[in-house]
């Protein structure tokens, strides 16, 4: 995720509350596990985005077991 | 139904404390998962799964050991730092929907509802439902009716019933009645073992014939408690919503081990420990106690060791809640009770005739009140373990914790602990 500002062993905010519409970043279960992507589409599809040129967006299927966790607000970087 | 007809709704958690883990840990959705109870002894909580394979509240963990493994049950120590900060955040949720709310129990709450669901109580309910499970990630059932009787009825019916989609209005005499005739009068909320058991020889065996009974012959061979629960079946309501939570009458640290303990010095250390627990759980609610039980016991599931089992009670000259003065009158007495030769499995202190702290108790003439800073003394101490916990520990504390078993299945502390947060993949 390091598109989105993202860099690993940072601490990301997480809202619950807020509606994980297209452009947010969200924590989503994907097959049990937890994980960060960006929502985004391409016509009626819904994308999970890697943003990060060394892994490939995922396009969401019926048989893909997943579980919108929240959205990420805010995060955390340590220098 | 009128705006004037009171509406009490009863929010509980489904399988609470497994949801709790859940939250957390996505790739156990759908999985059979147990809680254990203190010390990894007991399962305290089941998910669905588990209570499918028949395994029942309570049951002891090597009793079911080879469902364990062939189901591949996830286990898990209880970790009630995360299940109280997520406790809280269920019913701060919940206290957005209505200004009237008692919490009653770590995973439920009663809230009034009275003039507030604009006639669709379902579709308010759904709506407080659905908020809880995407604040939270605690799904939650909701049980609706005019007393809180028939909302804790209403909420076993929607918990049971998966048509009810998780939530159900009970203010209908006629669908109310439909249920009463369903469950049994055990499952109704303040009917004991011993009371269901009355009622069945006089033939009331569901909750309908419960309600259906003259008030006054409840009375007469019961109590007003019974009598108000027939009221409250019949949608007259007698409980009212105590939003101030009653302080604790009663305060009991006991544990089971699972190395048996045989010195008195063991036992003592244990002992210390759950007095210095015990003394900060009155203190935090402003209480002093007037008496203190002690008791010890083998384990009595084992009829080839020699059995014993023993408590003793002793009151105060004055209610306190020093725990050095009540370490040490619990040393005095498990001084009297304690016999060598025995494989002690369990020992506990209770806490009694609890009152409020600035209640003006009588003095006894003849007490010398030795310990006059003590509030302070015992105040700064739980200011520190608040902000380090196990900062402090008072000298008697045992600081060889030899008794205590390390809890083997225990989760992080995900919304507490910095240091604990859950992790997510990046990829």
């Amino acid at each position: 995720m390091l598109g989105a500002g993202i860099h690993p062993n940072d601490i990301l905010v997480v809202d619950r509350s807020i509606d994980p519409v297209v452009g947010k970043v969200v924590i989503c279960a994907l097959n049990g596990e937890l994980t960060v992507k960006r929502l985004k589409s391409i016509g009626s599809e819904i994308i999970l985005g890697a943003e990060n040129p060394a892994y490939s967006d995922i396009t969401v299927k019926e048989e893909i077991d997943l579980v919108i966790w929240g959205v990420v607000t805010n995060v955390i970087h340590s220098l | 139904m009128t705006q004037s007809q009171s509406l009490i709704a009863l929010v509980d958690c489904n399988n609470f404390y497994v949801s709790c883990e859940r939250v957390f840990r996505p790739d156990l959705l759908n999985k059979p998962v147990a809680v254990l109870s203190n010390n990894d002894g007991c399962i305290v909580a089941r998910s669905q799964e588990v209570k499918d394979l028949g395994i029942k509240m309570a049951t002891p963990v090597h009793q079911v050991l080879y469902l364990i493994n062939r189901h591949k049950i996830k286990l898990f120590s209880s970790n009630y730092t995360l299940y109280a900060d997520m406790s809280s955040r269920v019913m701060q949720c919940l206290e957005s929907y209505t200004p009237k709310l008692e919490v009653y129990s770590i995973d439920e709450s009663f809230l009034d509802l009275t003039g507030l669901c604009q006639n669709d109580s379902i579709a308010y309910g759904q709506q407080i439902k659905q908020n809880v499970f995407r604040t939270t990630g605690i799904p939650v059932c909701v049980g609706m009716a005019p007393t809180k009787t028939l909302a804790k009825l209403a909420n076993y019916a929607a918990k049971k019933w998966n048509k009810t989609g998780g939530v159900l209005d009970l203010s209908d005499p006629l669908r109310r009645d439909k249920l009463l005739h369903l469950v049994p009068v055990s499952e109704v909320w303040g009917i004991g073992r011993q009371t269901t058991r009355r009622l069945q020889l006089m033939g009331i065996n569901t909750a309908y014939d419960l309600a259906k009974h003259p008030v006054e012959s409840i009375q007469a061979q019961f109590n007003i408690v019974v009598a108000r629960t027939v009221m409250e079946l019949n949608g007259i309501s007698c409980l009212s919503l105590d939003e101030i939570p009653a302080d604790k009458q009663q305060i009991v640290c006991s544990r089971s081990f699972k190395r048996r303990l045989t010195t008195y010095k063991e036992l003592a250390e244990a002992l210390s420990c759950f007095c210095s627990r015990a003394a900060e759980k009155l203190r935090k609610q402003d209480s002093v106690a007037g008496s203190i039980t002690v008791s010890i016991k083998t384990n009595p599931h084992n009829p080839d060791e020699p059995q014993y089992q023993r408590s003793i009670n002793m009151q105060l000259q004055q209610p306190s809640s020093d725990t050095r003065q009540i370490n040490s009158n619990t040393k005095h007495l498990l001084k009297d009770i304690f016999k060598l030769g025995y494989r002690y499995q369990k020992c506990g202190v209770q806490l009694g005739q609890i009152q409020a702290a600035s209640l003006p108790n009588q003095i006894d003439i003849f007490a010398t009140n030795k310990q006059n800073n003590s509030s302070e003394l015992m105040n700064t101490i739980d200011k520190i373990n608040n902000r380090f916990p196990k900062g402090i520990t008072l000298s008697a504390t045992g600081i060889n914790t030899g008794w205590q078993v390390p809890v083997e299945y225990l989760s992080q502390r995900y919304t507490t602990d910095w240091n604990e947060l859950a992790v997510v993949k990046c990829r």
